[in-house]
């Protein structure tokens, strides 16, 4: 770990020079154990779309699991969707709480409750060690130790394993819980220089301090009314302002009933304002006090973060236990809600999932379509490798990815959007959907493409989880085939790990495939042609398909007719000369020859009206033709367009 | 930088200050306002939209100066923190009452987007990671710290793993060893707010000493 540590002294020997001192909340340093975890790689995460959307508006998987209560719940559960478990054991006893939780509601929705009120304990907490701790946050904390106490006493009531551990490694700190809600006051100002922080009754010189400012006061009033008595000016008041302090003012109309003595400070408009000697003495006694009563708060205040302080560990646990609480919590939610089921974890190479439905494509469809739900059955034994053909548009991608995400969320151990699912653990998920280019970086597509796909065969294992989805499109057809051809051999037949994969692709010639090797199985997304139209079922079937009906799609698009049209002869043409002919030589030049002389012809367009135009031109002979007549072939033409 | 300006004893002690921390924006407190100087003032006034105005400083001389009342710091500080500055925040170190000479000025606190405590600059929802990254000879190792939260981790192993796990953290500032910028860039891309330490820092006995005396 030497890299590690050098690492980590880095860090703290920033801080220094960052001038953080008071870092008393970093209590621990912990190792990232790699072999706990699903190893999951970047481009995985990204074209799974676990945290982020590769498009702008887009949904991930957090933002349609995220039902959490808590700050630290969030944090928490972001931090377990890239960091999926691997261990039968943590991720059946997560499950076990998240199906206690959906069994007994009632439990859930005290817990849920209380959550509520916590808040975000974890950095409140880290304020206290850096002394930046508001009134406003110490009583906060307060208010989620005390929502504590009944959610540790219901967990442990509980009749589950891991509720009752949380139970008990929830910190009640009492002692500091009760001496804030003694001392400090239950709505105090934001910041400890406002006063009023501390409440009565605590210290004291306090008590005698705000009993001098406030019966001050009071004195002040009675002297208003004494000397407005004494005086007979009935609109004599007392006001206080920060320049001169306490003054007695007097409206301009009593101005001469002024006693001598009073001292004028100042004129305004209509008014005058004086000070007398008795005034300046208990000016100077109230606002003593006032300044006293601030230091002292401060002092007080200070002394009880400082108290805070040694709580700190004790806390951070509390804080991370409720994350824990709030996630599985949130799982529970999310089942409910979207209907999702408990996964069957079992150590094996099976991964068996019956009406499995895509977590956030479901969630983004227009109210009243149904998703399509599928099953998909991999095992190492017999059916390691599904290829799966069908049309652009059918859902391949879809599925591809609903396997995966399904699998991960089992591992979370969150529930499933799916009927039934078995899922023999996972230890690697590897992923090569899409295409993404890196050109700023000087990687083409397809560059980028191999680096992933060799990065996946380099490091395949028994037991991962492979998905290609498109494998080999960004180069020549030939080229794509054979490679996809090859990778998929070559993981069928690695001699240690059969990792279970699934292949997505347009080339129908690997379905062949199936007939050489054992363990591969061919699969389409169906769809059904009526009347040349396409109508996707979106529904996975055992066998290939023929067609991947990509004009239709670029038809839907909106490509111009004629370009759709053409597209369609050479398609004909190409795949009966290939039936003849075998894979091996398209002939392509023929393809080009017959369309010499077309491409630019204004005519090509297959619009009848212009074929007569067309052939009225044609067949007129300039040589013999007058002015008059040509004008009046011109109008037959005109007529012609009109359409009469 | 600024040669032209006429050193009274406040901008001595300004410049003194600014040296520790030249690619920080430093924040100085004078009296009730923070205020930024010369180049940092240009800087700030733009990002902050704040104006831009010119303080005399002796005979016929100015410097730029844009500044802000004190109390309006959380509003700003997020702003600068957001557009990727260093912010070093120079405070008053003694009572002006009690002095008759310039007051006593350090800098309190050098706030980076990594090491960020106040709310107004967190994301409630996200973690605010800080990681320092080390190339070992035959490995490479990570540490990463909220400090946020206090959570403080490390990890160990090829650029691979070291790049997987920096994109799931997602940290806000990376630390590495001064020159080795080409390294970083190679293997983990560009897209980090990154910043270099001296290599001293990166030596095993200051890391392992610094590490003892903390736990």
């Amino acid at each position: 770990m030497k890299n590690g540590i050098i690492a980590s002294g880095a860090i703290l020997q920033y801080l220094d020079m960052t001038q953080h001192h008071q870092i008393g909340h970093i209590t621990s340093l912990s190792r990232i154990e790699e072999d706990r975890y699903v190893r999951l790689d970047k481009f995985t995460v990204r074209s799974l779309e676990l945290l982020g959307s590769m498009n702008d508006g887009g949904t991930s998987l957090l933002n349609v699991i995220d039902k959490t209560i808590s700050p630290m719940g969030a944090r928490l559960l972001k931090r377990w969707v890239v960091f999926p478990l691997k261990d039968e054991k943590p991720i059946n006893e997560r499950l076990n709480v998240v199906e206690f939780f959906f069994r007994d509601p009632d439990f859930k929705e005290f817990v849920e409750e209380k959550l509520h009120l916590i808040g975000d304990l974890e950095r409140i907490v880290s304020k206290a060690a850096v002394g930046r701790i508001s009134p406003r946050e110490v009583v906060q904390l307060k208010v989620a130790l005390q929502a504590i106490e009944p959610i540790k006493n219901a967990c442990l009531n509980a009749d589950n394993e891991s509720l009752r551990k949380i139970g008990e490694h929830l910190n009640l700190c009492e002692s500091i819980r009760d001496r804030i809600a003694r001392e400090i006051k239950n709505d105090p100002p934001l910041m400890v220089n406002k006063g009023g922080v501390i409440a009565d009754g605590i210290n004291a010189e306090l008590d005698e301090l705000r009993q001098i400012a406030y019966s001050g006061k009071d004195y002040l009033l009675k002297m208003q009314q004494r000397e407005s008595e004494l005086t007979e000016i009935p609109s004599l008041k007392i006001a206080y302002n920060n320049v001169f302090g306490y003054y007695i003012e007097v409206r301009n109309t009593h101005k001469d009933k002024v006693p001598a003595e009073w001292i004028r400070k100042q004129t305004l408009v209509n008014a005058e304002r004086y000070i007398t000697q008795e005034l300046k003495e208990y000016e100077e006694k109230i606002l003593g006090a006032e300044d006293k009563i601030l230091s002292l708060e401060t002092k007080l205040y200070s002394d009880l973060v400082i108290e805070l302080a040694e709580y700190i560990p004790a806390i951070q646990i509390n804080a991370t236990q409720i994350a824990r609480l709030d996630c599985l919590l949130a799982f529970a939610n999310v089942a409910k809600e979207y209907r999702y089921i408990r996964p069957v974890i079992e150590d094996s190479n099976i991964i068996d999932i019956r009406q499995g439905r895509h977590p956030v494509i479901e969630k983004q469809l227009p109210v009243g379509e149904k998703y399509v739900a599928n099953d998909v059955l991999l095992d190492a034994d017999s059916q390691q490798i599904i290829i799966i053909t069908g049309p652009n548009m059918a859902g391949k991608s879809a599925l591809l990815r609903q396997t995966a995400l399904i699998t991960l969320m089992a591992q979370i151990g969150c529930f499933v959007p799916a009927e039934s699912a078995r899922i023999g653990l996972v230890d690697k998920i590897f992923t090569r959907v899409g295409a993404s280019d890196n050109i700023s970086v000087g990687e083409s597509t397809f560059m980028v493409e191999m680096n992933e796909a060799a990065d996946i065969l380099n490091n395949l294992s028994p037991r991962s989880l492979v998905l290609f989805d498109e494998l080999g499109r960004g180069t020549s057809t030939y080229d794509g085939i054979s490679i996809a051809w090859a990778i998929v051999e070559h993981i069928h037949e690695h001699p240690k790990a059969k990792a279970r994969t699934l292949f997505a692709t347009h080339y129908h010639e690997l379905n062949e495939m199936e007939k050489s090797f054992k363990r591969i199985k061919n699969y389409n997304v169906s769809v059904k042609e009526v009347d040349g139209k396409v109508i996707f079922l979106r529904k996975l079937e055992r066998g290939g398909s023929e067609h991947s009906f990509g004009i239709h799609v670029a038809k839907l698009a909106g490509m111009p007719k004629s370009i759709v049209k053409r597209a369609n002869t050479i398609l004909n043409q190409l795949e009966s000369d290939n039936r003849q002919q075998g894979i091996s030589s398209k002939p392509t030049a023929e393809i080009a020859a017959n369309r010499d002389g077309m491409q630019l012809s204004f005519f090509q367009l297959d619009d009848p009206v212009l074929c007569q135009v067309r052939d009225e031109i044609l067949n007129l002979d300039v040589n013999n033709l007058t002015p008059l007549e040509a004008l009046n072939k011109l109008n037959d033409i005109k007529k012609i367009v009109r359409g009469k | 930088m600024a040669k032209d300006v006429v050193m009274t004893p406040m901008m001595k002690q300004y410049f003194e200050l600014k040296e520790k921390h030249p690619d920080a924006v430093m924040l100085f407190r004078c009296g009730d306002f923070y205020e930024t100087y010369s180049e940092d003032a240009i800087t700030a006034a733009n990002i902050l939209g704040i104006t831009l105005t010119k303080r005399a400083n002796g005979q016929a001389k100015h410097v730029e100066m844009a500044g802000f009342p004190f109390h309006a710091l959380d509003t700003y500080l997020p702003k600068l923190i957001r557009a990727g500055k260093r912010v070093a925040i120079c405070d008053q170190l003694e009572d002006p009452k009690l002095t008759k000479k310039l007051v006593k000025r350090g800098i309190t606190e050098l706030v980076t987007p990594g090491v960020a405590i106040n709310d107004n600059v967190l994301s409630y929802k996200e973690n605010n990671f800080l990681a320092a990254v080390h190339f070992g000879k035959s490995a490479c190792g990570i540490a990463f710290l909220d400090i946020s939260t206090g959570e403080f981790l490390t990890a160990e192993g090829p650029t691979d793993y070291i790049d997987k796990l920096l994109n799931n953290f997602a940290p806000k500032e990376v630390l590495f060893e001064r020159g080795k910028q080409g390294m970083f860039e190679g293997n983990f891309g560009n897209k980090f707010f990154t910043f270099e330490l001296e290599d001293w820092v990166f030596t095993e006995t200051s890391s392992r000493e610094r590490l003892l005396k903390h736990f």
